[in-house]
């Protein structure tokens, strides 16, 4: 008979065994899948569900705060929080990424870069709210800046800034060796190298360390319970004057406040946080994208 | 798109060497005619010297083969090339060789004792090598294949003429016999001259086939 | 009795000479001992590599030819705890001695790695890094000395149009063509290519080995390949490296004229390795 191989019966049977484990697997790990997207989808679902209406509000989403009247607005809420990102992430990218660099490319291998990124892979787990009241002894007290953008900004600053370290010297060390190499056999210096190579082909792992960043400061409210205010009719008009951000307000208007409406401006908030942050991400990505494909970073 | 142009730029030149040495060991086939017709023992002493020449080329271009084949490795129609060339070098060595053996035959000789139908038939052999010689060349310089194959039919008349000595001698007994062994050794090695060039041409066929004797 | 590349007989070259011969030497290595921590891998290492030649070290792997190679430029001065012994002279001149431009010798003598590692920008931005590096800042200037060097890396005509694309695109054999061509724009006397072929296929292979025998006619080049054929055809010199017991450090077994070490090698370890004996 042609085309017939002779198999052993058990290494068929064998082979019958892997094929179905093989199925099984498939099957499992796809369902795994699917549950966290399922979660996913039900909180953001459940939030827009909820919150949709309220957002496409005008009165609501340019409207000015109410401390005791049904019918505030939020849009001071939006623009702290919107500056307070800003403000945040011009504190913290320099010093970070700075710090990385030197992590990366200079400090080398040696006791005391042990320790620090010891420390701040440590400092990344502390809870948020212990960073509110340092930030409350030191910028509030201490410095004298009384709860205000520049004592939260800096405050989330200081709880950001370990994994901003810890991502960027990441994404400097998975440049690959070759680019280096490269630019130091071509009689390029260390910082000719770092500068012109080895930064810019990071830049999109820094950049996804920043998009991250940016989500965690919008939903920060533990750390700036104590060195923002909680609710003000006013976004800030310095740096160094109060404004609410809308994750800190929206614990406040659940627990605190006396608004008729406390439930509904609650749910805005909520569904109008979710939005910024997505909308904040798709415009980190889209420059991330724009950057690399004007360097010629992707074929 | 032509890749590995140092290396066929090489074998060039090792085929432009085989030629020239081609043009050579024709030339010596027919100054060992004419030296022979015109019993110059001068010519004579002149071309076993020059033999050197040729020697000489033979070592160049089995060297540089052999080198080429060492290290460039190659395949197909160049390796084919490279080992034919090789082997045209001996054979237009040999050939040259067989001309020395004429001229060294010739010292000996006395020239009244050889009649003029053995100078003729000499001097018929002569310009037949000469022809076979050329068209051995040619039809490797040309990749005639048609050339190639016709070598062994045109051999045939200088093997008719060594055949003739045989019996010229046995039947007149003119000739003493030391001239008559001279005589037909000589024209043993045109002969051999010949042959030499039917092998070319075989080689030639295997070149261009890849079947055949190589 | 050895014979150089021409067919000129030359005394057989030893392999230590006390005093490096300048003027036809573009590098000479003389007693170079290379040290990774407490660990010798060189030892003993003696090269002369002659000027608008191609020399080509081969050998097992982990013999130590791209340590030697990375010392011609000093790349080894990056690994830690790379230390090096003895002397690497560039046209007389002790690399290795007190005070020495790195940039400069870096400068002279570039580096093409084994997998091509183009960087992630524009085809011209690779071209031009270096000439940027050491303050071209003309624009007119920079586009001719990227025309010249990927028409003289036989890159031009298959990028001419595409200049601005990234270099990522290109293919294997045509990155590492780039890499060259980058080297090229920093105008260096000697090139050093460290496995340039070994992630290329065949074709893209022969085309680079064609590109080398014409960059030869300018440049000084030394070549580490695993590939003994391509040392073979390539090269005017060979240095055979060997290591001879495992945790040994690696030594020149046999050094001269490419047709001698392929067609009658002196050592008969090199014999043995090139005839696929062992190794």
């Amino acid at each position: 008979m042609m085309g017939e191989m002779h198999v052993p019966a058990r290494s068929r049977a064998r082979k019958t065994t892997a094929k179905t484990a093989d199925t099984v697997a498939t099957v499992v790990l796809w369902a795994l899948a699917l549950v966290c997207l399922a979660v996913l989808g039900s909180i953001i679902g459940y939030i827009l569900v909820k919150g949709l209406a309220v957002v496409f509000d005008p009165k609501f989403i340019l409207g000015k705060p109410q401390a005791i009247n049904a019918g505030g607005g939020i849009l001071p809420f939006l623009l702290s929080s919107i500056y307070l990102t800003l403000l945040t992430m011009v504190i913290i990218m320099p010093i970070g990424v700075g710090a990385a660099i030197y992590m990366a490319e200079f400090a080398g291998e040696s006791r005391i870069t042990r320790l620090v990124r010891f420390g701040a892979d440590s400092l990344a787990t502390v809870p948020s709210i212990v960073f509110g009241l340092f930030g409350l002894a030191l910028f509030v007290v201490a410095f004298g800046m009384g709860p205000c953008l520049m004592a939260g900004a800096l405050t989330l600053a200081l709880l950001n800034l370990p994994a901003v370290m810890r991502t960027s010297e990441e994404a400097l060390r998975a440049v690959p060796a070759s680019y280096r190499e490269a630019s130091l056999g071509l009689g390029a210096s260390r910082w000719q190298t770092i500068r012109k190579v080895v930064l810019p082909s990071a830049v999109p792992g820094i950049t996804t360390g920043g998009i991250l960043t940016i989500g965690r400061i919008l939903g920060e409210s533990a750390a700036l319970v104590f060195t923002m205010p909680l609710f003000a009719t006013k976004a800030p008009t310095s740096l160094f004057s109060g404004g609410a951000a809308i994750a800190p307000n929206l614990w406040y208007t659940l627990t605190e406040a006396i608004t008729p409406d406390a439930q509904r401006i609650a749910q805005g908030e909520a569904a109008a946080l979710v939005i910024l942050i997505l909308a904040l991400n798709l415009v980190a990505r889209f420059l991330a994208h724009r950057y690399q494909a004007r360097q010629g970073m992707v074929g | 798109m032509e890749l590995r142009r140092g290396f066929h730029e090489q074998v060039d030149e090792l085929n432009a060497e085989l030629l020239r040495m081609g043009s050579v060991v024709v030339e010596t086939i027919e100054r060992t005619r004419q030296a022979f017709v015109r019993f110059d023992k001068d010519l004579c002493r002149q071309i076993v010297e020059d033999d050197d020449i040729v020697d000489d080329y033979r070592k160049r271009v089995e060297e540089t083969g052999f080198e080429l084949i060492a290290r460039q490795a190659p395949v197909a129609v160049d390796l084919r090339k490279l080992i034919v060339i090789m082997r045209l070098a001996q054979h237009l060595e040999r050939m040259a060789d067989l001309c020395v053996n004429v001229c060294k035959s010739m010292e000996s000789l006395d020239e009244q004792r050889i009649s003029d139908w053995i100078r003729e038939s000499i001097n018929d052999m002569g310009v037949k090598a000469v022809q076979l010689a050329e068209q051995a060349i040619t039809c490797y310089r040309t990749a005639d294949l048609a050339m190639a194959d016709d070598l062994e039919d045109q051999d045939d008349a200088i093997d008719r003429v060594n055949r003739r000595f045989f019996r010229e001698f046995k039947s007149t007994g003119e000739e003493d016999i030391e001239t008559a062994i001279r005589i037909v050794m000589i024209s043993r090695f045109f002969e051999r001259i010949g042959d030499n060039a039917v092998d070319v041409g075989e080689h030639v066929r295997f070149m261009l086939t890849g079947s055949g004797t190589l | 009795m050895q014979t150089d590349v021409e067919g000129k007989s030359v005394a057989a070259r030893p392999l230590a000479t006390p005093e490096p011969q300048h003027g036809r030497y573009m590098i000479s290595i003389r007693d170079l001992d290379l040290f990774y921590g407490d660990f010798k891998a060189l030892e003993d290492i003696n090269v002369d590599v002659e000027h608008n030649r191609i020399t080509a070290f081969i050998g097992p792997s982990g013999c130590g030819k791209s340590s030697v190679l990375r010392s011609i430029n000093r790349l080894n001065d990056l690994v830690k705890g790379a230390r090096v012994e003895g002397q690497v002279f560039l046209d007389g001149e002790d690399i290795y001695g007190h005070g020495y431009d790195v940039v400069e010798l870096r400068k002279r003598v570039g580096m093409v790695f084994q997998r091509p590692n183009p960087f992630p920008k524009s085809i011209y931005d690779n071209v031009a890094y270096g000439p940027r590096i050491f303050g071209v800042r003309d624009r007119a200037e920079l586009d001719q000395v990227v025309e010249e060097s990927l028409v003289r890396a036989a890159l031009w005509d298959e990028v001419k149009g595409k200049l601005k694309q990234s270099a990522i695109a290109l293919s294997g054999g045509q990155q590492q063509r780039l890499c060259i061509a980058r080297v090229l724009a920093v105008e260096p006397e000697g090139i050093l290519l460290d496995e340039p072929c070994a992630a290329l296929d065949p074709i893209a292979t022969q085309r680079i080995e064609d590109l080398l025998q014409e960059l030869k006619k300018t440049y000084t080049i030394v070549i580490v390949t695993h590939n003994m054929q391509q040392a073979a055809r390539l090269s005017d010199y060979t240095a055979f490296f060997m290591i001879e017991n495992q945790g040994d450090p690696g030594r020149i077994v046999e050094f001269g004229p490419t047709n001698t070490i392929f067609t009658t090698p002196e050592d008969e370890r090199t014999e043995r390795y090139i005839t696929g004996r062992f190794g």
